[in-house]
């Protein structure tokens, strides 16, 4: 046996592919092998491994009985708290509204500086626009004028997958251009979404930069 | 063990479950979380190690499993799904906190159950040393060997839980094991150094 067929049949022991009928034959051989080959030699454990089966192989130190107890708890209290807190005063909401406009804003600031416009005046007057509706928009004008073309493509890379594709095209509401509606609709997010949004905007703003003068 | 098949046993129909999961039912969800726990905990140890992570990675991944049921539409098992997502929210506790590969070197239950104590030594080593080689393993491989070699799930299973096909899943593994063969020879001949 050559080191190449050593690995391909390892392969099929640890994959479970090795008919069971031959399974000791071969283990026999590749044990033959590892002991005879330096380049194999510390293989050996790996044949060791094959030798058991997958529930031996590395042996999880469970918690007793008495944790799952608690367990089934403890999710129900978590998930308890995450719908009170989305109820709680629609300020869950709010900020919802505020993280999924910072995408769109991003999108289009994005589309502006680097495609468009290298010129911030666009970006401004859509953030300046926004900022009077909703003081959440104070934090867009800063990431837009701040940011370069890269900081903000950096940024929407940084979005949970399906984010990214939908921040790239433009996500647009209704009218497109930028002083129309292009807020958008958070009631069409399940909570999935809704929470990878939050996770995102909570990992923007813990990095967020803040003006130097 | 006893715990385990007693809930295994009192399981409704996986479908029914499912669906009463989908619609909302937060008893249907219980029985989820009472037939999956251990499943998903067992995961979120192997790739953090420690117990207070992985109690909170398996309860996060439950919680983010309720908060998404309505993307959960049966075409792939509960077990998979979910490991899916305990996988992930694995992987982001990892990255956001840098929690490291640790290896504890503390005996399992099994092994202190173990009487023969050259056994017990043989067992902790083979079991620190294989830690060690896997953990230096690039992260898809890691999982590969973790869901094929450690969980022994099937290679379709493992597929669509990491969204590859059954021949990457196969090429992962080839690729592991000739990395840790690499990788453990080179570890014997600095030991006989």
């Amino acid at each position: 046996m050559d080191c190449a067929s050593f690995e391909n049949r390892l392969t099929e022991l640890l994959g479970g592919d090795s008919a069971t009928d031959t399974k000791r034959e071969t283990l026999a051989e590749l044990k033959q092998h590892a002991a005879s080959c330096p380049e194999c030699h510390g293989a050996g454990v790996l044949v060791e491994l094959a030798g058991l089966p997958p529930e031996q192989r590395d042996p999880l130190d469970l918690p007793p009985d008495s944790y799952w107890e608690g367990f089934n708890a403890s999710v129900a209290t978590r998930l308890d708290e995450q719908q009170a807190s989305r109820a709680s005063d629609g300020a869950g909401r709010r900020r919802l509204i505020a993280a999924a406009s910072i995408v769109a804003a991003l999108a289009v600031g994005w589309s502006l500086r680097g495609w468009i416009d290298p010129g911030p005046s666009g970006a401004r007057q859509v953030a300046e626009e926004r900022s009077t509706a909703d003081p959440e928009w104070s934090r867009l004008e800063e990431l837009i004028l701040l940011a370069s073309p890269e900081e903000l493509a950096e940024a929407l890379r940084g979005l949970p997958g399906e984010w990214s594709g939908v921040a790239a095209s433009g996500w647009t509401h209704g009218d497109s251009g930028l002083g129309g509606d292009w807020m958008p609709d958070i009631d069409d997010l399940n909570e999935t979404d809704q929470t990878d949004l939050m996770d995102w905007l909570d990992r923007l703003e813990s990095s967020e930069r803040r003006p130097t003068s | 063990m006893e715990a385990v098949l007693r809930e295994q046993a009192q399981a409704p129909d996986e479908a029914t479950l499912a669906a009463r999961f989908r619609a909302g039912d937060r008893e249907a969800f219980e029985e989820i979380v009472t037939l999956h726990r251990r499943c998903l905990y067992g995961i979120a140890r192997r790739m953090l190690r420690r117990h207070e992570d992985a109690d909170e990675a398996a309860q996060m991944a439950f919680v983010r499993a309720w908060s998404a049921r309505a993307r959960f539409r049966g075409d792939a098992q509960l077990r998979t799904w979910l490991t899916r997502i305990v996988l992930n929210v694995s992987k982001s506790m990892l990255s956001a906190r840098r929690i490291e590969h640790e290896l504890p070197e503390e005996l399992s239950w099994a092994d202190a159950a173990q009487t023969d104590p050259g056994t017990r030594i043989d067992r902790v080593r083979l079991r620190h040393e294989l830690r060690h080689a896997v953990a230096g393993l690039p992260p898809r491989q890691r999982e590969v060997v973790m869901l094929k070699v450690y969980e022994g799930r099937t290679h379709r299973e493992v597929a669509e839980i990491l969204e590859l096909s059954e021949g990457a899943v196969k090429a992962h593994l080839h690729q592991a094991v000739s990395n840790l063969r690499r990788g453990l020879a080179t570890g014997k001949q600095m030991e006989n150094a």
